[in-house]
């Protein structure tokens, strides 16, 4: 259980966990999008890639995520990123670029390695990120929040209840079948089955040893569950009301300004082919730079109002 | 073969906001061949305590000695001997139906020899002479597991660690759940697997069942062995400290003594012993 800490929820108290997960998700999509906009120069993609790494690195100072638990979670990405890197050196890049070095005959191109660079820099990113959201926030939460999104489609007949009720029952389960998981596992090890170790034949029959048992009580979980709710009398089409009610506080706005800001910021200069030393990038870049620090230093000051 | 623990203690998720220490030094010795009973209420570390004797659970700190094989967090090199140590101690889980995935009951109860390097057909010899331990007929052994009913279930499952013909076994309330004939065979088969050599280590809340087969009681709270007794010594003194009710037994035992009647303690295990007893003293 302890092994999969990835955007697991962690019960810290700092101003992400505070925040509207509404308002949580959208900045997530706008920082996203800001992250995947590309420019017409590597030294463009690159600055405004490092800013927002570096914003990122604050957000997860904040929201108190461990860099070792990020980095466990991106470990699987490390074959992914050799795999990058190979591929985009062995395709020849579009247009004139130079040579960063020759194995024998065969040249690799600078813009290769940028371009996996890129690549790489913006999924660390998207994963940082998506870890901010669901590190600080409670699974029931980010469902209310999605259900908030999707009440609009009510008028062409969307069950958006139905289907936020769907998503929050399977993310209340993931523990619940996790523990499971750990429970079968350590019974069947019991009987000797070695999960880890073995030919590819018997590894088949221990997983099966495991899926059985595991389906098996899920279904009868989920009829359990079917009939709880009834005996409660759950009606999906009756309005229901909440205990905790979401709400919007000064910083949350603070908080969209600066997302918003930010992902306007990214849009411009990559409309505008902004080559980074022209005078006409320079405001953007020192707004931007001043909404980060501001954003950092206000967050730091209630963050050691809050410890204190 | 005995079962010591040296100052054992387990954390869950070290280092970690969910950090919970589970057992704090734990000390006891288990001799061969006795029947131990672990008591303690819900969530004081009886199930983490029972995960550390067949290797499951190393400990954070201390070391578990199961015959000669010493599970410690220092010791990489025994953990390859890890299967010897699953075979001579056969752990059966709380709701161990629920472990159950072959499509007969005797695939299943020859899952666990074969994972030790049985045979097909010398795991199919044994699973039929296991069912016959659990009090289940050989009508039994083509039936789909799925297909019996809880407590059958159960014989089952218990059958499929028995079948790995271990030294010790241990229980994790193996009767929650059953109804009342269900859980007296079952105890019975216990009884008689003690009997006959085996070590057994039984989990469980109820304060009845300690009274009547235990030969040594294990009481935990909050991640420690409170109290280890026989259940006449534990049950003599007042028990409602370690949230336990004293036994039906006891009481009537009590009753009898308060209205004069002096009945020996020791010969009084069950309602049938404790007629018996009644029986004797009248009849002088």
């Amino acid at each position: 259980m302890a092994k999969i800490t990835l955007g697991r929820y962690v019960p810290y108290d700092s101003f992400i966990h505070r925040m509207d997960p509404r308002n949580k998700i959208f900045c997530l999509i706008a920082l996203m999008v800001a992250v995947f906009i590309s420019y017409s120069t590597w030294e463009l993609t690159f600055i405004v890639g490092g800013l927002l790494a570096l914003f990122v690195i604050v957000l997860l100072i904040v929201s108190h995520i461990s860099f070792k638990q990020l980095f466990g979670s991106l470990k699987p990405l490390w074959f992914m990123i050799i795999i990058l890197l190979v591929i985009n050196c062995l395709i020849p890049p579009r247009g004139e670029s130079p040579i960063a070095f020759s194995i024998g005959s065969f040249n690799v191109y600078w813009n290769s390695i940028f371009q996996s660079l890129k690549i790489i820099l913006r999924l660390v990113l998207m994963i940082s990120l998506s870890m901010i959201l669901t590190a600080t926030t409670k699974p029931l939460d980010l469902t209310y929040a999605l259900e908030w999104y999707l009440t609009p489609l009510k008028i062409i007949k969307f069950p958006a209840h139905e289907v936020a009720m769907t998503i929050s029952i399977a993310l209340r389960f993931i523990p619940t079948i996790l523990t499971e998981v750990e429970r079968i596992m350590k019974a069947q090890s019991s009987r000797g089955v070695d999960f880890k170790h073995g030919k590819i034949s018997t590894k088949m029959k221990a997983i099966i040893s495991l899926i059985i048992p595991l389906f098996i009580s899920a279904f009868q979980r989920s009829e359990e569950l079917a009939d709880a709710m009834e005996a409660r009398g759950y009606d999906p089409k009756q309005k229901r009301t909440r205990y905790h009610k979401l709400s919007f506080h000064i910083l949350d706005i603070f908080a969209f300004l600066l997302c918003s800001g930010l992902l306007g910021a990214t849009i411009i200069m990559s409309h505008y082919d902004f080559t980074f030393f022209t005078p006409s990038f320079l405001p953007w870049f020192v707004v931007s730079t001043l909404f980060i620090v501001i954003y950092c230093l206000l967050v730091g000051i209630i963050e050691s109002r809050v410890v204190s | 073969m005995s079962i010591k623990f040296n100052q054992v203690y387990y954390t869950y998720s070290p280092k970690t906001p969910f950090e919970n220490e589970a057992l704090k030094n734990i000390n006891f010795e288990i001799k061969e061949g006795s029947f131990t009973c672990l008591v303690g209420h819900t969530g004081c570390g009886k199930s983490t305590l029972i995960q550390h004797l067949n290797g499951l659970l190393v400990p954070s700190s201390g070391e578990v000695v199961v015959d000669d094989y010493v599970n410690t967090k220092k010791n990489r090199k025994m953990r390859r001997k890890l299967r010897d140590l699953r075979k001579k101690v056969g752990l059966v889980f709380q709701f161990s139906e629920n472990q159950l995935f072959e499509e007969t009951v005797e695939d299943d109860i020859a899952f666990g020899p074969q994972n030790f390097g049985v045979k097909k057909e010398d795991a199919k010899l044994i699973a039929k002479e296991t069912l016959k331990l659990v009090g289940l007929d050989e009508s039994f052994l083509k039936k789909s597991p799925f297909d019996l009913s809880g407590g059958e279930k159960r014989r089952v499952a218990i059958a499929g660690v028995l079948a790995l013909k271990p030294d010790v076994l241990v229980l994790d309330e193996p009767t929650a759940g059953l109804d009342p004939k269900g859980t007296k065979e079952l105890l019975a088969m216990v009884k008689n697997l003690n009997d006959s050599g085996k070590t057994i280590i039984l989990v469980t809340h109820d304060i009845n069942i300690v009274y009547e087969y235990a030969d040594n009681v294990i009481v935990m709270d909050n991640g420690e062995v409170v109290k280890i007794a026989t259940p006449s010594e534990l049950f003599s003194e007042n028990v409602e400290k370690y949230s336990l009710e004293t036994p039906m037994i006891q009481k009537v035992t009590n009753m009898c003594f308060a209205k004069g009647l002096k009945l020996d303690i020791n010969k009084i295990k069950n309602l049938e012993s404790l007629v018996d007893e009644i029986a004797k003293v009248r009849s002088k």
